[in-house]
């Protein structure tokens, strides 16, 4: 079954190339899935009729109790059955109604996704694959909906359906979850005793989580709404999607845990009233409409409250007239919408006030929908009289239900077969009217579908106890959790039943008869829709949008200061309510005679650093004191045995310096914000005060804490035998912790990627500057520069495993070596000296870092373990191993990553700083500062200065440029 | 003897230090400033490595030495270099007033004119209240 569903999901994917090739036929070609899907299960049946489920359970993450369990009862195979056959009538239809389509392989990949995902929802008995599955339905539906994307309805209708469902499904993860509790501790279905769950204290929030996520799949009221909506997509969506598979999800869902948690009054009032009232509301609705689809979505709703009503009522014949039901409604109303989607096809209207007398130019259409239309109604011999019949049988042989029930049902029942009259009556007989097409009968891809399945409910209906029974019964034995004997027949003798029948059939004779002053009447109530639950879910969106908003203005407001003082105010404000609120004092272990003469001066340096950063009047001032800093740090770091860091620390701040400069251009003197008002900088004052207090307390706290060396001894010990490397840090990198690594180094390809485009957003594209500044003698030695740092590079590189160094540091001296000639040689031969672009040096890098992981996968380890070889290289043993491939992948990555941040910035045309105007959008993304006037846009640093004459000529705007001599 | 030698060497290399923290303080124009922290400050540099290398007496910290020693006879008076044509290039270098010749403010004037249209005065705060030479003859010129 695995590997059936495996090759659903791999044909799906394979759809788009199938259709390229095949062109016309590819719909031929495509339907031999299903039907050979159909076919694998339908030859399951006599196995599983005799109550023996087929079981393949695939372990998934075994550490959450997740497997891919696949599980064929007769619940299943009903619905695979449902899924897998009208699936293939579907591709055929679709393959005629969108003949011609350009996005047609687009189509076929999303429905036959959609069908794996529901192949998998159905036959999932774990709980959190099915969640997954059922997911995908959503999501998949989601494609389709929104196929014709270039309508903004269908955007909407498709937006709308996701995150209905998705909210709800998002309901059922926890409601699943919460079950998995009750059920003991397991997500197995077949694992779970009924009568924990049914008792135990978390039953009710499962239940109302679980039903949330069904009432929201299979358009419940109040969450009905999106289905109709959802008939902006193509008809053959339509007929599968909402009609007969998807929308029965829901349904599917509580009669596979019926047997663990119905029975219940809660589960019992709930999905009968919610059953009733969605049932009452469709069926009403339904006869609003004038759209075809749009009457047969409403009648959907009726339908999927009736099946809600029958499983929620939970006992043998409420079950047993739900699955006839399911089976009656999806062959019906899967072949009436595909009629739909003929007439629309064939006459260019859905419109039914346009429609009639099509009888005669579609005859073959005509005959399906008929069968189908009469099958609806409930009238013999037809299946859907033996679905009605029970259903009566059942709403009256429930207890609890006196006049009530069943008088809803009848009233239910007659205005569906009204609406099944204005879809089958209307347009197919009476006088012949004018449509924008002429119409004439659809291809054989479009009628075989609607004249199958209407075949198949006349067929069912002539011989329910030979065709639909063993299906039906082995359904009903699986969802009730015990073998129930199941009598299908046309004649169940004279009786209440049959009463109801024919007065059902009399009530809907007259409301179709009366059809336009009903209509007419119900028009009047248009207004009090518009107030309904649509009205709240666009409340809710647009009210989330709002809030998105606000809190973007608020948080998120372009001003990169506001988010230092939100990120200051955080480290404040938590680590240091944790410390005042710790329930004992630590004790100070650290004392002053510990630190050093020269810690001392160092300390002093970056205090005097820092001070000098926060006075500084020019930025460049600024950037100098901050570089101290930075490489006091860096002296403490090496004088505390920390070489590593120490070599990475300096090689940033070198890096760091080179970037700033190129932002200054794009930022304010820094005057702008020196004229601010005292009391902003009294603020900025405390609070920087502040973060230095709780990080200082913080470490002091840390120090009190006895060392526990088990974790660096176990790298010591493990660094030699087992990563073959002396350098600890390096061996933790590219070995041990490789995966952090390799995340690290993602986030660094994601970062420059994000830098890249946030500086080049909306900048014109970069006219190539003229060199004027260059100076002759900087070129000469950088030439002489840049060759020994690359071999300095490479030689970090490559003895980073045995002492300090390693891909990272070496990759940052490469990248050292690049600023260096950007700087000295301009950007245009930069570009030259690198060949390739640098993003795509990012690529590569991590192309090789995953490599170097999958080697180990593929000799049957885990990924990224340490694959080492030794080889005899000059009479010397030298082993090399896959870290130092992955350590090579870190070095290109980084090296990547620098130059195409200082690329994208030296390319970025420098912008007029925020003007109170247009042009102020972009330029905030580099974080220009909001608060500065027009007259400080004409004012530049002097490192904008510095680096645009000496670098690149001129800052100048571009239609200034003119060719040096 | 080697003791002797490589305290000689560190007392005169801290020596010339000294001058060019001296020279840094006292010379009135920013060349001459950047002239006494590279010329002395290298050579003090150079001398106290080179005691490095006699007091150890080791190949390995004699070559690191010498190398370092290169290297930085290599990099300082490029970086002077540089950082005094970028001193030039921002128009806003004020020249002692005993100053005989300067033809670098001068020929990157007259690059940069024939580049670009001239922008208008660049202000330096960190050189506030200095005349800017280079734009004194030109005066600010519309921005496009």
């Amino acid at each position: 079954m695995l590997t059936a569903l495996l090759i659903a999901f791999a044909v799906a994917l394979a759809a788009p190339a199938i259709h390229r090739v095949a062109g016309d036929r590819s719909g031929w070609l495509l339907a031999l899935l299903p039907a050979g899907l159909f076919a694998f299960f339908a030859a399951r049946l006599p196995q599983v009729a005799i109550g023996e489920p087929l079981v393949e359970q695939t372990a998934w993450v075994p550490s959450f109790d997740v497997s891919v369990s696949l599980y064929l009862d007769g619940l299943s195979l009903l619905f695979v059955l449902l899924i897998t056959g009208l699936g293939t009538l579907v591709v055929l239809y679709a393959s005629g109604y969108l003949a011609g389509d350009r996005d047609l392989g687009r189509f076929y990949l999303a429905l036959l996704l959609f069908m794996g995902a529901m192949l998998g929802l159905v036959l999932s008995s774990n709980l959190i694959a099915l969640f997954v599955f059922w997911e995908l339905t959503s999501f998949s539906s989601y494609l389709l909906i929104g196929y014709k994307h270039e309508t903004e309805e269908s955007r909407k209708s498709a937006l709308q359906a996701l995150l209905v469902t998705g909210g709800g499904g998002l309901a059922l993860l926890g409601g699943l979850i919460l079950l998995g509790i009750a059920g003991g501790g397991t997500f197995e279905l077949t694992e779970m005793s009924a009568d924990a769950v049914r008792g135990h204290v978390l039953y009710p929030a499962a239940f109302a989580l679980v039903a949330l996520g069904a009432f929201t799949k299979s358009a419940q009221f109040p969450f009905h709404f999106w289905l109709p909506n959802a008939m902006a997509a193509p008809t053959p969506v339509s007929a599968y999607l909402h009609s007969a598979t998807m929308v029965k999800a829901g349904v599917y869902l509580l009669m596979r845990l019926d047997a663990t948690m119905g029975g219940t009054t809660l589960w019992t009032v709930t999905l009968s009233v919610v059953g009733a009232i969605t049932m009452l509301f469709g069926a009403v609705w339904a006869l609003r409409q004038t759209d075809l689809k749009k009457v047969l979505a409403y009648s959907t709703v009726t339908a999927l409250g009736t099946l809600t009503l029958l499983v929620g009522l939970s006992f043998e014949e409420g079950i047993k007239a739900a699955i006839v039901f399911l089976l009656v409604h999806a062959l019906y109303k899967g072949a009436l919408f595909m009629v739909a989607g003929s007439i629309d096809h064939e006459t260019g209207t859905r419109d039914v006030r346009t429609l009639g007398g099509l009888r005669s130019k579609m005859p073959l259409t005509f005959g399906a929908a008929l069968l189908a239309g009469l099958s609806m109604a409930g009238v013999p011999p037809l299946f859907g009289f033996v679905g009605k019949e029970l259903a009566y049988k059942a709403k009256l042989g429930f207890d609890a239900a006196d006049i009530v029930l069943p008088g809803a049902a009848v009233l239910a029942n007659a205005l569906t077969i009204a609406a099944a009259g204005i879809v089958v009556i209307r347009p197919f007989l009476g006088r012949q009217r004018e449509t924008p097409k002429a119409p004439h009968e659809a291809p054989l891809a479009m009628w075989l579908g609607p004249a199958v399945l209407a075949g198949a409910g006349l067929l069912f209906g002539l011989f329910p106890s030979v065709l639909p029974k063993p299906l039906v019964a082995s359904a009903v034995t699986a969802t009730l959790g015990y073998s129930f004997e199941v009598k299908l027949s046309l004649w169940y003798g004279l009786g209440t039943a049959l009463a109801l029948s024919v007065l059902t059939v009399a009530l809907g004779a007259l409301a179709y008869w009366q059809w336009d002053r009903i209509r007419h009447l119900l028009s009047r109530l248009d207004p009090l829709a518009r107030l309904g639950p649509e009205r709240g879910y666009g409340a809710a969106l647009s009210g989330m949008l709002r809030l998105a908003g606000w809190q973007t203005r608020v948080l998120q407001n372009g001003s990169l200061r506001s988010y230092l003082v939100w990120l200051l105010l955080v480290v404040v404000a938590l680590p240091g309510a944790a410390l005042l609120l710790r329930a004992e004092p630590f004790a100070v272990t650290a004392s002053w005679g510990e630190i050093l003469p020269h810690e001392w001066v160092l300390a002093g340096l970056v205090a005097a650093g820092a001070g000098a950063t926060a006075l500084a009047r020019s930025r460049m001032l600024a950037v100098a004191a901050l570089g101290v800093v930075g490489f006091s740090m860096a002296l403490l770091f090496l004088g505390l045995g920390a070489p590593d860091l120490a070599m990475t620390q300096m090689l940033v701040e070198t890096l760091i310096v080179v970037i700033i400069l190129l932002v200054l251009r794009h930022l304010p003197a820094i005057r702008a914000e020196r004229d601010e008002d005292r009391r902003s900088r009294a603020m900025s004052a405390l609070l920087a005060l502040g973060a230095g207090t709780v990080m200082t307390v913080l470490a002091v706290a840390v120090s009190s804490v006895p060392f526990d060396p088990a974790l660096s001894e176990f790298y010591a010990e493990r660094a030699v035998p087992e990563g073959f490397g002396r350098n600890l840090v390096n061996v933790i990198l590219v070995d041990f912790r490789a995966l952090d690594t390799l995340g690290e180094v993602v986030v660094l390809a994601v970062a420059a990627l994000g830098a890249h485009v946030l500086v080049l957003a909306g900048a014109a594209p970069a006219v190539p500057r003229v060199d004027v500044g260059g100076s002759v003698i900087l070129r000469t030695a950088t030439r002489f520069l840049i060759t020994l740092l690359f071999v300095l590079a490479l030689f970090l590189l490559w003895r980073g495993h045995n002492e300090p160094g390693g891909g990272f540091i070496g990759g940052l001296v490469a990248s050292g070596a690049f600023a260096l000639y950007l700087i000295a040689f301009g950007e245009q031969a930069m570009r030259r000296l690198l060949r390739i672009d640098s993003r795509t040096l990012i690529g590569i890098g991590l192309a090789i870092a995953i490599a170097s992981g999958l080697v180990a996968v593929a000799t049957g380890e885990a990924f990224l373990t340490g694959q080492w070889t030794t080889l005899a290289i000059g009479g010397e043993a030298v082993k090399l191993g896959t870290p130092l491939l992955f350590d090579i992948g870190v070095f290109l990555a980084v090296v990547g990553f620098v130059l195409t941040i200082l690329l994208a910035l030296e390319q970025a045309e420098p912008r007029p700083v925020a003007s109170g105007g247009g042009a102020s959008g972009s330029s905030q993304g580099i974080g220009s500062s909001r608060q500065t006037s027009p007259a400080q846009t004409q004012t530049e640093s002097a490192g904008e200065r510095l680096v645009a004459t000496t670098v690149t000529g001129s800052d100048a705007p571009a239609p200034t440029h003119s060719p040096a001599p | 003897m080697t003791e002797i030698l490589a305290s000689a060497l560190i007392l005169a290399g801290a020596g010339f230090v000294l001058i060019a923290a001296i020279g840094v303080v006292r010379m009135p124009d920013l060349p001459m400033r950047m002239h006494a922290a590279t010329k002395a400050g290298t050579l003090g540099a150079g001398l106290i490595l080179l005691a490095v290398a006699v007091a150890f007496a080791d190949p390995g910290v004699t070559v690191r030495a010498l190398a370092t020693i290169a290297f930085l006879f290599l990099t300082a008076p490029i970086s002077a270099h540089v950082v005094g044509r970028a001193a030039a290039a921002s128009g806003a270098l004020k020249l002692w007033a005993g100053t005989q010749m300067n033809d670098l403010t001068r020929d990157l004037d007259v690059a940069a004119s024939r580049a670009v249209t001239a922008d208008p005065a660049p202000v330096d705060p960190d050189l506030a209240g200095h005349a800017p030479l280079a734009d004194a003859a030109e005066g600010p010129a519309p921005r496009p």
